[in-house]
C-alpha cells in the first residue's frame, strides 16, 4: 500500500526516510554509514545500494510524482533514476551530498519524460488522477479526506500549468527546501536564472490559482 | 501568461514579494510592501493568490511509494561486476579489431621486405615522401598566390566562418530555451 506522511515535509524531505536525528553523534554515524554503503555500492554491491534505495525512496519518489503527476510514471521514473545512479556511481563526487546528486538525476530524467510525452499530454482542464495514498488515509474523516484530496489535486493541477524547468525549480524549492545555490547547481545554471524562474513561476501560479478560484 | 513589462515600482514590489515568500523580508520591508499594495489593488490581488499558493504548497504532504517499491527496484539493479567484465571484453575486442589490420599488413609485407632488402625499401619510401611533400608544397604555394591576387577570398572565408558560428550559437540558444508544457 502507498502511504503519505501526515506532517508538512518542507525541510525534512531531503533527509533519508529512515534517518532519525537523535543528536550530533547519531547524525555523524548515519553519514558514515551512508559513505560506507556508497563505497560498497561503487564496488558493485547491490545490497549496499539497496540500503540507499530504502533510505532515499521517499524523496526520490515524491519528486518524480510532483513532476509527473502520475503514479505509474513516477514509480518507473524513480526506479530508473536509482538504476542510472547505480550504473553511474563512478561519476559521483563525494564532495557533494548524495541526496542532491540523486535528486538531480531524478528531476532531469523526469524532464526528459515530460518532453517526450508533450505531444500526448493531458489537457490541464481535465482532472488529474489522484495518488492512491490520498484515498487510503483512514485516520481522517470523510470530510477531511475530501478536503485533503481536493487540495492535493489542486497542487498537482497548479504544478502542471508550469513549464518543466519552472516546475522543477518550484518542487525543489518547496518540497526539499533547497537554497537557490543548491538548485542552480542541480539544474546546471546560475543563481540569477533560478531566481528568475521562481519569480515567473510564482506569478504564473498566482494567475492560475486566481483562475481556479484560489485566493 | 503573466505580463513581464514591469514598471520600476512594480519590479520593486515584486522583489519585496519574493523576499517575503522566501522568509527573508525585514519588518521595514513588510511595511513598505503593505503600503505599496494599498496603492496597487491589482498587485494586492496577485499577492493574495501568491500567498495562497505558497501556503498550499507548504502544506502539501510527502508522497511515499508503495511498500514493494524498494525490493522491486533492488531486483532491477544490474550486476555491475558482470557489466564491467562485459564492457572490458567489448572494448578489448574493439581494440583488437583496430590492431588486426596492422598485424595482417605486417604479416604480409614482412616476406616482401626481407626479399627486396631494407635499403631498397627505405629508398623507395623516401622517393614517395619527396613527391608527396613537393605536391603539397605546390598546392599551398598556388593557394597563397591565389589569395594574394584575390584577397576577397580570405574575407569570404571569414564571413562564412562568422555565419556558421553565429547560427550555431542561435541554434544552441533556442534549443536551451525553457519550453511550455
Amino acid at each position: 500500500m502507498t502511504q503519505s506522511t501526515s506532517s508538512s515535509l518542507s525541510a525534512v524531505a531531503i533527509q533519508p526516510t529512515n534517518r532519525v536525528k537523535t543528536g550530533k553523534h547519531m547524525e555523524m554515524t548515519q553519514q558514515e554509514q551512508e559513505a560506507l554503503w556508497l563505497q560498497q555500492a561503487m564496488k558493485g554491491d547491490r545490497d549496499a545500494f539497496g540500503r540507499l534505495i530504502e533510505a532515499y525512496q521517499g524523496p526520490v519518489y515524491n519528486l518524480a510524482y510532483r513532476m509527473l503527476s502520475n503514479v505509474g510514471e513516477a514509480e518507473e521514473a524513480a526506479q530508473e533514476a536509482f538504476i542510472r545512479a547505480f550504473t553511474r556511481l563512478d561519476s559521483y563526487d563525494p564532495a557533494h551530498k548524495f541526496s542532491t546528486w540523486m535528486l538531480s538525476i531524478t528531476s532531469n530524467y523526469c524532464i526528459d519524460i515530460i518532453r517526450k510525452r508533450r505531444a500526448i499530454l493531458l489537457s490541464i482542464d481535465e482532472p488529474l488522477p489522484p495518488h492512491p495514498a490520498l484515498m487510503s488515509e483512514r485516520e481522517k474523516g470523510p470530510e477531511g479526506q475530501a478536503l485533503h484530496h481536493e487540495q492535493e489535486v489542486l497542487v498537482q493541477r497548479l504544478l502542471q500549468t508550469l513549464p518543466e524547468e519552472y516546475r522543477q525549480a518550484v518542487v525543489l524549492r518547496y518540497w526539499y527546501d533547497l537554497s537557490y545555490e543548491e538548485i542552480a547547481e542541480m539544474m546546471d545554471t546560475s543563481v540569477s536564472a533560478i531566481k528568475s524562474r521562481l519569480f515567473r513561476a510564482r506569478r504564473d501560479l498566482a494567475e492560475a490559482g486566481l483562475a481556479m478560484g484560489l485566493s | 501568461m503573466t505580463n513581464n513589462n514591469l514598471t520600476y515600482n512594480e519590479e520593486e514590489i515584486y522583489t519585496l514579494m519574493m523576499e517575503a515568500l522566501d522568509g527573508e523580508l525585514s519588518p521595514a520591508g513588510w511595511q513598505q510592501l503593505q503600503q505599496s499594495l494599498e496603492l496597487h489593488p491589482q498587485l494586492a490581488r496577485e499577492w493574495s493568490a501568491m500567498q495562497a499558493v505558497d501556503q498550499l504548497f507548504n502544506q502539501a504532504q510527502l508522497i511515499t511509494p508503495a511498500s514493494h517499491f524498494a525490493p522491486a527496484t533492488i531486483a532491477k539493479l544490474p550486476d555491475l561486476k558482470y557489466r564491467r567484465s562485459l564492457l572490458a571484453t567489448v572494448y578489448t575486442a574493439v581494440l583488437m579489431a583496430g590492431f588486426a589490420p596492422l598485424i595482417a599488413l605486417l604479416w604480409f609485407i614482412t616476406p616482401w621486405l626481407l626479399q627486396a632488402g631494407v635499403p631498397t625499401v627505405v629508398s623507395e619510401t623516401g622517393q614517395f615522401l619527396s613527391v608527396f611533400l613537393n605536391a603539397l608544397f605546390l598546392i599551398l604555394l598556388n593557394f597563397g598566390e591565389l589569395l594574394r591576387h584575390n584577397p576577397a577570398i580570405l574575407g569570404l572565408f571569414m564571413v562564412m566562418f562568422g555565419s556558421i558560428s553565429l547560427w550555431s550559437g542561435v541554434y544552441r540558444h533556442l534549443v536551451n530555451q525553457p519550453q511550455l508544457a
